[in-house]
C-alpha cells in the first residue's frame, strides 16, 4: 500500500466535495431555522428520510431525479410534523427534535424491511444513481479540475443554494422578515408579520435542504440505502451552522472544513500502519 | 376536599402520558395496517412478548431491560428537574462501564476492594465527564443539550478504541475486553434468566431520589432551580455550584448503571452493548413521559421497556419489524410534547388576555 499522504491525488481531491455536500446542504437548512429563531436539531431525522426517499423514488420511478424529489418530499413531510408540533402546539423544540430523529430513523428501518424485505442494506441494479457531470474547461485544469468537477448535479446545486440563501437573507423582504422574527419576534409581531408562517417557511425549507442532502448520500455518494446511513452528519451540520455564525458564506466554509477533515480521515485510514 | 384535590392532581398529571401511550399505540397500529400487517394480532404478540412466555420469562426479560432504562431515566430526571437538560447519559454510562471493566480486570486487589474501586472509579469518571457540559454551559453559555449530546460521540469512540486496542481480549476474535473475574460478577437471582441482584438497587435509588426531592433542602433547591433560576440566585443560592453538583450526580448515576450492566449482564465491555439498545434515548423518553418525577420514571421506564421487549417478541411471532416499537416510542414523545406545549401556551395566553 502507498505509504505517503498525497493530498494532490485527484481521487482524494474529488472526494472532498462529495463529503462536504450533505453536511453543507443540511447546515444551510439548519441556518435558515436558526435565523428564524428555531433551534432545529431534527436535521439528522430529515436527512435519513431524504436518503430513504431517494432510494424509494429512484427504484420505483426509475429515475435518479425522481428519487431526489421523493427524498425531498419525504423529508419535508417529517419537517411538517415537526412544524405542526413546534408552531401549532408550542412543543419544546429540542425534545420534539429528538423525537423526530428517533421517528425517522426507526421508520426508515421499518419501511426498509416491509417494502424491500431486507435488513441492513438495500441495493439493486434497478436503482438509478445520480450521474456524474463534468464541468467543461474547468475539468482540464490540474488540481482545481478534480476538486470542482466530476460531481453530481446536487453538489453543483448546493453551491447555488449558498448564493440563493445569501440573496434570500440580505436582498429580499422575506429574508428580512425571517431575520426579524429570529432576532425580535415581538417587534415583528407588532409590524403584522405572521411568526407562524415564517416559522413554517423556515422549517419546510430546512426539510427540503435536508432531503436533498440525504438524496445525495444515498444516490450520489453511493447507490444504496443503509440503516442509519446519515451517520451523525445531521449533528455535524448543526455545528457547522453554528460555527458559520448562521451566515451562508460562513456555513459554506465551516461545512467545507468538516467535509475536508472527514475525507482526510478516510485517506489516513487507508495508509499502511493505521489500519 | 384535600383528598379530592390531590386525586384531581394525580389524574391530571397522568392524563397526558396516558393519552400519549394510547395515541402512540394507535398510530403504530395505523402504520402497521398501511404496511399490510394485522394490528390486533400483532399487538397481542407484542403484549405476549412483553409479559407472557413460559413461566413469565418475557416479563422477567422486560424487567431486566427496564433496569438500565429506569436508572438512566432517573439520572436524566435529576438534571431535568433542576432545569439542566443533560442528555449525555449515554456517553457518561459508557465511560462508567469501560472504567469499571478495566479496573475489575486489571486491579491486583482482593475482590471486595476491587469492586469498591471499580464503582468509585466509574462514578468519578462519569460524573466528571458530565461536568464538562456544565463547564461549557457556565463558561461559554453553550447550551447544555448540545454539549452533552455531542460529548456522547467522543465517549463512545474512546471506549470502543480502548476495547479494540489496549485492553482487547486477544483470545477471542471479537472486539471486547476480557471477562471480569468470577468473584466480581453479580449473581443471578432468578435462575435461567438475566435477572441479577444489581437490579434491586434501581428501585432503592428511585425512592431515595423521590425522598430527596420531596423532603430535603437540596431537593427543594433543585426543584426551585427548575422553576425559576433567577429566584434562587436572588435568594442567595450559588446556582453555579448547584449546576456542577447536579450534573455530577446525574453523570455518576449514569456511570453506575453502566457498571451494573458490565458486572451483572455481560461480564465485560463490548462496544455497542449499551448504545445499540438505545437505553439512554429510551430513558430520556421515560423521563419526559414521567415529567421528571422519580416515581413516575419507574412506571414509564417499565412501560417503554415492555414496548421494546414486546417488539422483539412480535418480530419473532408475527414478522412485524421490531422498529415499530421505536416508532411508537417517538410518537409518544411527540404527543407528550404537544400536550405540555399546549398547556404552556394556554397558561401564557390566559396571562396576556
Amino acid at each position: 500500500m502507498d505509504n505517503t499522504l498525497n493530498l494532490l491525488d485527484p481521487i482524494f481531491l474529488n472526494s472532498i466535495f462529495r463529503l462536504v455536500t450533505p453536511i453543507l446542504l443540511a447546515a444551510l437548512g439548519g441556518m435558515v431555522c436558526t435565523r428564524a429563531g428555531i433551534v432545529n436539531i431534527a436535521l439528522e431525522g430529515h436527512m435519513i428520510m431524504g436518503c430513504f426517499g431517494g432510494v424509494l423514488g429512484s427504484y420505483y420511478l426509475k429515475s435518479a431525479i425522481g428519487g431526489v424529489l421523493v427524498g425531498m418530499i419525504m423529508s419535508m413531510l417529517v419537517a411538517l410534523i415537526y412544524g405542526i408540533l413546534r408552531v401549532n402546539f408550542g412543543a419544546e423544540e429540542v425534545v420534539v427534535g429528538l423525537a423526530v430523529n428517533l421517528f425517522s430513523t426507526s421508520l426508515t428501518v421499518f419501511l426498509l424491511r416491509t417494502i424491500f424485505k431486507v435488513t441492513g442494506t438495500f441495493s439493486s441494479p434497478d436503482l438509478k444513481g445520480l450521474k456524474i457531470l463534468e464541468l467543461p474547461i474547468i475539468k482540464d485544469i490540474p488540481i482545481i479540475g478534480p476538486l470542482l468537477s466530476g460531481h453530481t448535479i446536487v453538489v453543483y446545486f448546493s453551491w447555488i443554494c449558498v448564493a440563493l440563501t445569501y440573496i434570500l437573507f440580505f436582498n429580499t423582504t422575506l429574508g428580512l422578515r425571517i431575520r426579524g422574527v429570529g432576532e425580535n419576534p415581538e417587534a415583528s409581531k407588532t409590524l403584522g408579520i405572521s411568526i407562524s408562517k415564517i416559522h413554517y417557511f423556515a422549517i419546510l425549507l430546512c426539510g427540503a435542504f435536508c432531503g436533498l442532502a440525504g438524496a445525495q448520500l444515498s444516490l450520489g455518494n453511493v447507490t444504496m440505502f443503509v440503516e442509519e446511513m446519515s451517520g451523525g452528519r445531521g449533528w455535524i451540520a448543526i455545528v457547522a451552522s453554528l460555527l458559520g455564525q448562521a451566515h451562508p458564506i460562513g456555513v459554506f466554509l465551516a461545512s467545507t472544513l468538516f467535509g475536508f477533515v472527514s475525507s482526510l480521515s478516510f485517506r489516513i485510514q487507508g495508509l499502511a500502519g493505521f489500519v | 376536599m384535600k383528598i379530592r384535590k390531590s386525586f384531581r392532581n394525580l389524574t391530571s398529571s397522568f392524563k397526558a402520558p396516558v393519552i400519549a401511550v394510547i395515541g402512540g399505540l394507535l398510530i403504530g397500529g395505523i402504520i402497521m395496517l398501511i404496511s399490510g400487517f394485522e394490528p390486533f394480532s400483532s399487538y397481542r404478540a407484542l403484549f405476549d412478548g412483553a409479559f407472557g412466555g413460559k413461566n413469565s420469562a418475557n416479563l422477567v426479560g422486560t424487567l431486566v431491560r427496564s433496569a438500565p432504562i429506569i436508572g438512566l431515566a432517573l439520572a436524566a430526571s435529576i438534571s431535568f428537574k433542576a432545569g439542566f437538560f443533560n442528555i449525555g447519559g449515554e456517553g457518561q454510562m459508557v465511560l462508567g462501564a469501560i472504567t469499571a471493566a478495566i479496573i475489575a480486570i486489571y486491579a491486583p486487589f482482593s475482590a471486595p476492594i476491587t469492586a469498591v474501586l471499580a464503582v468509585l472509579g466509574a462514578i468519578t469518571v462519569s460524573g466528571c465527564y458530565a461536568l464538562i457540559g456544565a463547564w461549557l454551559d457556565i463558561r461559554f453559555s453553550i447550551p447544555l443539550f448540545i454539549s452533552t449530546l455531542l460529548l456522547n460521540y467522543p465517549a463512545n469512540y474512546f471506549a470502543t478504541y480502548l476495547a479494540n486496542h489496549p485492553f482487547r481480549d486477544l483470545t477471542t476474535g471479537e472486539v471486547q475486553t476480557q471477562r471480569i473475574p468470577a468473584a466480581l460478577q453479580i449473581p443471578k437471582i432468578i435462575p435461567k434468566t438475566q435477572f441479577h441482584a444489581g437490579i434491586l438497587i434501581i428501585p432503592i435509588l428511585v425512592f431515595l431520589a423521590a425522598y430527596i426531592f420531596k423532603y430535603t433542602k437540596i431537593g427543594y433547591k433543585l426543584r426551585m432551580c427548575g422553576y425559576n433560576k433567577n429566584f434562587l440566585t436572588y435568594g442567595g443560592v450559588n446556582t453555579v455550584k448547584l449546576e456542577y453538583g447536579t450534573l455530577f450526580i446525574s453523570g455518576a448515576l449514569a456511570g453506575l448503571i453502566g457498571v451494573l450492566e458490565v458486572f451483572g449482564m455481560r461480564y465485560r465491555y463490548l462496544p455497542g452493548m449499551l448504545t445499540t439498545p438505545l437505553y439512554a434515548w429510551t430513558a430520556v423518553t421515560a423521563a419526559i413521559l414521567a415529567n421528571s418525577n422519580p416515581i413516575g420514571v419507574l412506571f414509564s421506564g417499565f412501560l417503554l421497556a415492555a414496548i421494546q421487549n414486546g417488539g422483539y417478541g412480535m418480530e419473532r411471532t408475527s414478522e412485524v419489524p421490531r422498529e415499530i416499537s421505536r416508532v411508537i416510542q417517538a410518537v409518544i414523545i411527540m404527543i407528550v410534547c404537544a400536550a405540555t406545549g399546549l398547556k404552556r401556551k394556554n397558561v401564557s395566553s390566559r396571562k396576556e388576555g
